[in-house]
């Protein structure tokens, strides 16, 4: 057990609303101190739940809950959210609107003097590009701004633990691009451990050290950005990031025959056996080629590269992220080629995805989460 | 949903207390039905039951109908468009709450009834035989009291209306709507929750007159609650046929609670749903300016220069001496304000914070005597006070030999109970909507941030609700200054109130006699209602919700 | 926590004030008397304050409504303060009695002073004032002659000019209750039939009435004697007199306005003393004079505007009849239809 300070830990948590839903089935999860982790899932898999346990606003029907090595939840003891010491910020910020901006950032802040407060107060406000602001109301503030400011609260009374529910979801595309970056460096600068709930894949993989995937209040994989992207654990995990193009395919002795050709296949799949082939758009090349099957359907221009959509006569349609496809006119004849191995094999159609088995061995990147007993994901 | 799980703890506790002792008279009411009255309900349902009941359902239906429009459509004219006089009359519509009930019924009768003023001098110029509608009816009932209710739903609605901004009003705008389209079809159902509750609070008011109510001659079920207590001589009867009234306020509460949908939280600043569209020009602007006027002109000046007029008719005699008169009623109203609402208070807070279905339906059934005609929930408190005073005396004075007397019955403090008991929703709705628009994540942030409950409350919920509270607060100060029936029973000897006052001299008819405490009645709340209209009209500091 | 601490210092500061307000447990001081009174709406009267200046007693008041005094009498029970009970209508008094709430008196200057048909049989309260509830018509449009008893109001050519009060007012109640002792349910109800028949407008108050008859939106009406000498006094050409029915028969209708002595009475003595001289003549002119009402003493004269519509035959059926048969008046008015 981490003991260390600004460490959570989680062990088979449950949560359950009414008889029927469960929200949070035995779940289980370590923290590091200083860890940025993102929860991602499909809505109502539990994210915020599990973020709302941690915070003591809700409390757990089963498992533990360890903040800095110190039970908060479980063995029949829980301690009110107020003694928790867990920063949150909300979705909608929670600004207190007859306060300002200063008085905001203080409001944590007790038993300090006056004097340290208003010290802390301008080091937050400067750390989270606040300065001058102080003397604001929130409703004076734009959206950015606000955000900032829920983080200089929950940051504020040097809390070890910071949890953030989908903080950057009420910001425009643009806005959120640019404060991304800045969020990941004020809690690297803080030195805080946090939590960071989105629905926003890509925000999840830049601001994180690792990912956490949940769906249906159980963990999917956990792992760095590199981990969930290039080998993700299970198809719903490479469904739910980034986009994925399933091939069927049937295992031979040399891969995995598709209509694409043949692709690597890992060796744990018997010759003859129905699988399904996950590859990523930027796996796909294309060549114009008349004798081709699949037919090029429409381009799209995403500003960094070029999408298409191929039609094979199959009824089989792939996603190809390709500048070539650029060049090239809805209706010509075009050929996919495979590069690399595909993110992930799994059995056919008709086997339980439990059964899939991870591609091979990715290049171990990052440090590798441990494992726990009882613990509901796998990771090689 | 939140659960802060914490233990049963002091608010619980404290809560329950509170609402168990605000309750107790009602229950001893209730208590009546325990004992068997088949003959009487057997002779009223073979008489004037259903009369009774078609007569009150009619009554409230009116009332909601021409009030809560009165209110509504005030508010909208007030609140989105612009023409002169619109900010002296945003506030000066609220001055109706002023006048108590009866002092307008009295008024309206008397100006127009067959040997008033109004007939005589139209009999005078068109012929003897011209008659105009009969003012002592279901009709000119609905027509006053709706007069004197307004207000509540104005209040809200112009809360709502106000709270919206101009976000909303500006997106229908720029989709086409017209201005009334607008009020239709976004305004109305946004504010709906908040005219729910003015409306629902004009009903019990509705509900429980007695006053005006038997003024013109109209059978509601308090009216037959007297008739039995008094007429019947039965005072068990009168306790379950109050137990139906109730009923019906249930109903009512029920039925506010379906409109409330869920609250919204805005903030309001800057840009008003006024700015929206032009300000209103010729004969549209004129139309804005007399129709407020109009209304203001018949509900709150004829009045007042009706009273005017009588009080200075040579030939009148005055009440004596008036100062302690308007002590006694400004203390006991100030003093029952800050109660009720720190009762209610506790309540809305015990509310947001619990789950408990128990608890939840505890704090509605501490409002219901708001619904209940004064003397029913005076004699019910009395019932307490009374039974509590014996047993206290008589174990004093097993043990020591010495009798200490009555301890409550006959008190200050046991009117401010009798007071505490009545309008206790008063000081719990407004202040309820106000808590229930303040999110919870505000609450939640502030215990991650380590805030004890108590700070919580002083440094975050207090300040935001500071208009609720004063909303709530003035609403409890002029319905006690204009209390009747549980004043004259519990009060202490020598403690008359100008209500009293009024209703020695319109008890005997002597309306012109009344006039002169009517008006100081309408005089010393003045002060309490241009507060509280100033209050949701001002700039507030940011954020505040409105009551 | 120092503000906690002031608070509830100024809560219980507060609360002790409030107390401080509670009645004397004990009134034994013989010098004051305590009078529960719904006559209070006739303002202070003098003669209570001559009873002050002749015995030196100091009367405190405790005014309300009929049934609110009764109720706060009756709850506090036998820690009252009350000593005296005194009200406008006899079908209270009698419902006070009923419930043990006065003791019987036994004075010779009351049985005296006061006849037996306006007092309790068991002498446990005293009418002191008397009126009638009688029928009163418009002079400019009614002939004497076209009036004769409270039941020929139900006469079809009254159809639509007689003004009424609701049955939910006392001083109706009790006109029916003792109708109904002396002539019977069966008699009354067709009377009362009669009157709804002929569509009476109904004006909930004695004074407005007589202002409608007028005004001419009706031309008869029934209502208390007192409200017209009171207009009189202000316009002596009103158009309207009384007319006493029934003469031939039992009579004019009267109720009283009476006081009783509080059961748990503290000062006993005084109370007696109090309505003793409340009966004797100088008293009685002074508190019937001032409320235009005819005095209970035989031997005392009425206001000169009393006097000058003349004597006439009232019920001889007792005035408790009032509060025995109310309940039954009440029920009986529903049956009718008799708003």
């Amino acid at each position: 057990m981490n003991h260390a300070e600004g460490s959570v830990e989680l062990q088979g948590v449950v949560k359950r609303y009414g008889r029927t839903v469960v929200a949070v089935h035995n779940l289980s999860l370590a923290v590091t101190p200083g860890e940025i982790v993102t929860v991602v899932g499909p809505s109502g898999c539990g994210k915020t739940t599990m973020l709302r346990l941690i915070a003591g606003f809700e409390r757990a029907d089963a498992g533990r809950i360890s903040i800095s090595g110190a039970v908060v939840d479980g063995g029949g003891r829980v301690v009110p959210p107020e003694e928790r010491r867990v920063g949150f910020v909300f979705q909608d910020y929670a600004l207190f609107p007859h306060l300002t901006v200063g008085a905001n950032v203080a409001f944590g802040l007790r038993g300090v003097g006056a004097k340290a407060r208003a010290e802390r107060v301008s080091t937050m406000l400067r750390l989270c590009a606040l300065e001058g602001l102080d003397g604001r109301y929130p409703h004076e503030l734009s959206g950015g701004q606000q955000q900032r400011t829920a983080l200089a609260r929950a940051l504020a009374p040097g809390n070890g633990v910071v949890l953030l529910d989908e903080p950057l979801s009420n910001l425009d595309a643009a806005l959120r691009r640019s404060v991304r970056g800045q969020l990941r460096d004020m809690l690297k600068q803080a030195g805080a451990t946090a939590l960071i709930v989105t629905h926003d894949q890509e925000e999840a993989l830049e601001i994180a050290d690792r990912v956490l995937v949940l769906q249906n209040g159980r963990v999917e994989q956990i792992g760095t950005p590199h981990e969930i992207y290039a080998t993700p654990a299970s198809p719903f995990v490479a469904r739910f990031i980034g986009e994925s193009n399933v091939v069927p395919g049937v295992v031979q002795c040399d891969g995995a025959a598709t209509e694409l050709g043949v692709v690597c296949c890992p060796p744990c799949f018997k010759t003859g056996c129905a699988v399904d082939v996950l590859l990523r758009p930027s796996q796909l090349c294309l060549e114009p080629d008349d004798c081709a099957a699949g037919v090029l359907v429409t381009r799209a221009y995403a500003g960094t590269h070029a999408t298409a959509l191929i039609r094979y006569p199959s009824g089989l349609e792939l996603r190809c992220a390709s500048d070539a496809a650029l060049a090239l006119a809805p209706g010509t004849r075009v050929n996919v080629r495979v590069q690399g191995c595909p993110t992930l094999v799994v059995a056919g159609t008709g086997a339980s995805e439990s059964a899939s088995l991870p591609a091979r061995a990715a290049d171990a990147v990052g440090a590798s989460a441990p494992l726990l007993p009882g613990g509901a994901y796998t990771r090689v | 949903m939140t659960s802060l799980a914490r233990p049963a703890s002091a608010w619980h506790i404290s809560a329950w207390l509170l609402a168990g002792l605000v309750s107790a008279p009602i229950a001893a009411v209730a208590l009546n039905l325990l004992l068997p009255r088949g003959d009487v309900w057997r002779h009223l349902a073979d008489t004037i039951l259903w009369e009774l009941t078609w007569n009150t359902a009619w009554l409230l239906a009116g009332v909601a109908v021409v009030s809560g429009t009165l209110g509504t459509a005030l508010a909208w004219l007030v609140v989105a468009h612009r023409f002169p006089g619109r900010r002296f009359f945003e506030w000066a519509l609220m001055l109706p709450l002023a006048i108590p009930a009866y002092v307008m019924g009295f008024v309206f009768v008397a100006l127009l009834e067959y040997a008033g003023p109004v007939q005589t001098t139209l009999r005078a110029a068109f012929g003897e035989t011209f008659r105009l509608f009969d003012v002592r009816s279901g009709w000119g009932l609905v027509g006053v009291l709706s007069l004197v209710l307004y207000p509540y739903p104005y209040l809200m609605a112009r809360s709502a209306f106000a709270s919206l901004g101009s976000a909303p009003v500006e997106a229908a705008r720029g989709l086409g709507l017209s201005p009334r389209q607008t009020f239709w079809r976004v305004a109305l159902p946004l504010a709906r929750p908040a005219i729910a509750v003015g409306v629902a609070l004009a009903l019990m008011e509705a509900l429980a007159d007695f006053g005006t109510v038997s003024l013109f001659d109209y059978r509601t079920y308090t009216v037959a609650i007297y008739r039995v207590w008094f007429g019947m001589f039965d005072r068990v009867a009168a306790g379950q046929l109050a137990v139906v009234l109730l009923l019906w306020a249930l109903a009512l509460l029920a039925l506010e609670r379906t409109q409330r949908g869920r609250r919204r939280y805005a903030q309001a600043h800057g840009r008003t749903a006024a700015d929206v569209w032009p300000r209103l020009a010729g004969t549209r602007a004129l139309a804005a300016t007399a129709c407020c006027t109009t209304v203001l002109g018949v509900a709150f000046v004829l009045p007042l220069a009706t009273l005017g007029w009588w009080a200075v008719t040579p030939g009148v005699t005055h009440p004596a001496s008036f100062r302690p008169l308007i002590m006694n009623s400004v203390v006991l109203a100030s003093v029952a304000a800050v109660l009720c609402v720190s009762a209610g208070l506790l309540l809305a807070y015990a509310r947001r914070r619990t789950h408990s279905k128990g608890l939840r339906f505890a704090t509605e059934i501490a409002g219901l005597g708001y619904a209940l005609p004064g003397s029913v929930v005076a004699v019910g408190v009395l019932a307490i006070l009374a039974g509590t005073d014996r047993a206290l005396a008589d174990l004093v004075l097993r043990i020591s030999g010495y009798d200490i007397g009555l301890l409550a019955t006959g008190t200050g403090l046991g009117l401010l109970f009798a007071y505490l008991v009545r309008f206790i929703a008063l000081g719990f709705h407004p202040t309820e909507a106000g808590l229930s628009s303040i999110p919870r994540s505000i609450d939640e942030c502030a215990a991650s941030l380590g805030t004890t409950p108590g700070r919580v409350v002083r440094e975050l919920h207090l300040p935001l609700l500071r208009a609720s509270l004063a909303a709530a607060g003035l609403l409890v100060f002029l319905d006690v200054m204009k209390e009747l029936p549980a004043t004259m029973l519990i009060r202490p000897m020598g403690w008359d109130t100008l209500a009293i006052a009024v209703w020695q001299m319109t008890s005997e008819s002597l309306w012109r006699e009344a006039a002169l405490p009517a008006l100081t009645i309408v005089a010393a709340g003045l002060p309490a209602v241009i507060c509280l209209t100033w209050l949701g009209t001002s700039r507030r500091t940011p954020g505040e919700t409105a009551s | 926590m120092r503000r906690c601490v002031v608070a509830c210092v100024g809560l219980i500061g507060a609360v002790m004030f409030l107390m401080d307000s509670a009645p004397a447990a004990r009134s034994q001081e013989a010098k004051t008397l305590t009078v529960y009174s719904s006559r209070a709406h006739y303002g202070a009267e003098p003669v209570f304050e001559a009873f002050t200046k002749k015995t030196g007693v100091d009367i405190k008041f405790f005014n309300g409504n009929n049934n609110e005094v009764f109720e706060r009498l009756r709850n506090e029970g036998a820690r009252t303060s009350a000593d005296v009970l005194l009200t406008v209508d006899a079908g209270n008094l009698w419902n006070a009695a009923r419930e043990g709430l006065l003791s019987p008196v036994q004075s010779k200057i009351l049985t005296a002073n006061i006849p037996a048909h306006l007092r309790d049989p068991e002498n446990r309260w005293f009418g002191l004032a008397v009126r009638a509830r009688t029928i009163m018509y418009s002079t400019a449009r009614v002939k004497p002659d076209e009036l004769s008893t409270y039941a020929a109001l139900g006469d079809p050519k009254w159809k639509g000019r007689l003004c009424l009060r609701t049955s939910s007012n006392t001083y109706n109640q009790s006109l029916l209750g003792s109708l109904i002792k002396q002539e019977g349910e069966p008699a009354v109800e067709k009377m009362v039939r009669g009157w709804v028949a002929n569509n009476p407008t109904y004006i909930n108050g004695d004074t407005q009435i007589l202002e409608a008859i007028a005004a001419g939106q009706c031309d008869v009406g029934i209502t208390n004697t007192y409200y017209l000498a009171r207009l009189l006094q202000k316009t002596p050409d009103l158009k309207v007199a009384p007319f006493w029915p029934d003469q031939q028969g039992h009579g004019v209708h009267v109720n009283v306005s009476g006081a009783g002595v509080s059961a748990h009475a503290k000062n006993r003595e005084g109370a007696i003393a109090l309505i003793e001289f409340l009966s004797t003549p100088e008293a009685q002119s002074t508190l019937a004079g001032a409320s235009f009402e005819y005095p209970a003493n035989p031997a005392v004269e009425p206001h000169a505007i009393l006097k000058n519509w003349g004597t006439f035959k009232t019920q001889a059926v007792g005035v408790a009849a009032a509060g025995e048969f109310q309940a039954a008046a009440v029920k009986l008015a529903d049956r009718a239809g008799y708003r």
